[in-house]
């Protein structure tokens, strides 16, 4: 009954948002920005970026308000609008480029933390180690297995709602997602491999 | 790294997109294939270090950010749909005037009316006010002729 509600009152929101109303698009940022954020962070692996990529993606979001219809949820709709804005940003830059395995190379963590972290506690350390990791990682994997992960790691997406979002069928969600988990794997588990 | 021929569906399995027979099935064998066990934890491993990774908090510098170029974006809109009525309205005016011009034109340069045209009847009528009526179509110079000569 809450999520209907909730539904409603967004409806509501994207309606007056059509009609000019600034407030009801200020709502509307509010409520996804860091989730958009976030998406973007995963997408682009670097912070700066990925706060261009909000801004960009919520000017389009309000140019092109009028286009989304009710059929879709208004999430999905934004996911679309956000990876393609991350898809032009990585191309426009060719970040893939600036990233290679040598990095998860025996000693290349330690090489690359031994700079700024001695003052910081080691969870700390170990935390910010493996956000790069994980950052990194999914730079190296195919654009649309990070995609298909990401709706299902991060946004918590059953296989039907992946299906709806990216236009495929549930088979294909289901062997993408088993073939990004494998590629991802290939690159994870040496540094993983103490924990596992 | 091993490839159990299981994996496929362990994938399905941690994401809960299983039967409940498949479930069962899974869990019986994974209970004695140490690959598919190891695969399992990775995939929860790899899951939670991914959640982790996404820890970037609202922040309201960048909402203002948004907002502002939103508002800029909004007077671009906003000039060029008060510039596109104003020529939206030019047009309709200026062709408003030209159909009014070549009717006008039209009016004029158009004959006067021919009166009897419009009558359905012609009435002929002579000094001693004997009237004919005689329908329009129908009369000939023969018949005025005729008019003319038997008014006597
Ligand atoms: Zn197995």
């Amino acid at each position: 009954m809450k999520g209907d509600e909730e539904r409603e009152y967004e409806e509501q929101l994207i309606s007056s948002a059509k009609d000019g109303n600034v407030q009801a698009f200020e709502a509307l940022v509010r409520k996804y920005q860091k989730r958009v954020l976030n998406l973007a962070y995963l997408m682009i692996g670097d912070r700066d970026r990925a706060e261009d990529v909000t801004q960009d993606v919520f000017v389009k979001v309000y140019k092109k308000l009028h286009y989304y219809s009710k059929n879709t949820s208004f999430y999905s709709w934004l996911y679309r609008l956000t990876v393609n804005e991350c898809i032009d940003e990585l191309r426009k830059r060719k970040i893939r480029k600036v990233f290679s395995l040598d990095f998860l190379a025996e000693d290349g963590y330690e090489r690359f933390y031994s700079e700024n972290t001695s003052e910081l506690p080691t969870t700390e350390i170990y935390n910010r180690e493996q956000r790069e990791v994980i950052q990194k990682a999914l730079q190296m994997i195919s654009k649309e297995h990070r995609e298909v992960l990401l709706l299902r790691e991060y946004e918590n997406y059953g296989y039907n709602e992946i299906a709806e979002t990216l236009g495929i069928s549930v088979q294909a969600v289901k062997s993408r997602i088993f073939r990004a988990r494998q590629e991802l794997r290939v690159i994870l588990h040496r540094y993983f491999k103490d924990m596992i | 790294m091993k490839h159990c021929s299981f994996q496929r569906l362990i994938s399905s399995y941690f994401d809960g997109e299983l039967s409940s027979a498949e479930r069962l099935s899974i869990e019986q064998h994974v209970a004695h294939c140490q690959d598919c066990q190891t695969f399992l934890r990775e995939l929860h491993i790899y899951r939670h270090a991914i959640q982790e990774t996404a820890t970037l908090k609202y922040e309201p510098v960048l909402t203002r950010r948004i907002l502002e170029k939103v508002y800029e974006t909004q007077h671009g809109l906003t000039a060029w749909i008060t510039f596109e009525k104003y020529v939206r309205r030019t047009l309709i005016a200026f062709a408003i005037v030209i159909v009014i011009f070549f009717t006008a034109l039209y009016l004029m340069l158009q004959k006067p009316v021919n009166d009897y045209s419009s009558q359905q009847f012609s009435v002929i009528s002579d000094s001693s006010a004997s009237i004919f009526y005689i329908p329009q179509e129908e009369i000939t110079k023969h018949d005025i002729a005729y008019a003319v000569l038997t008014s006597d």
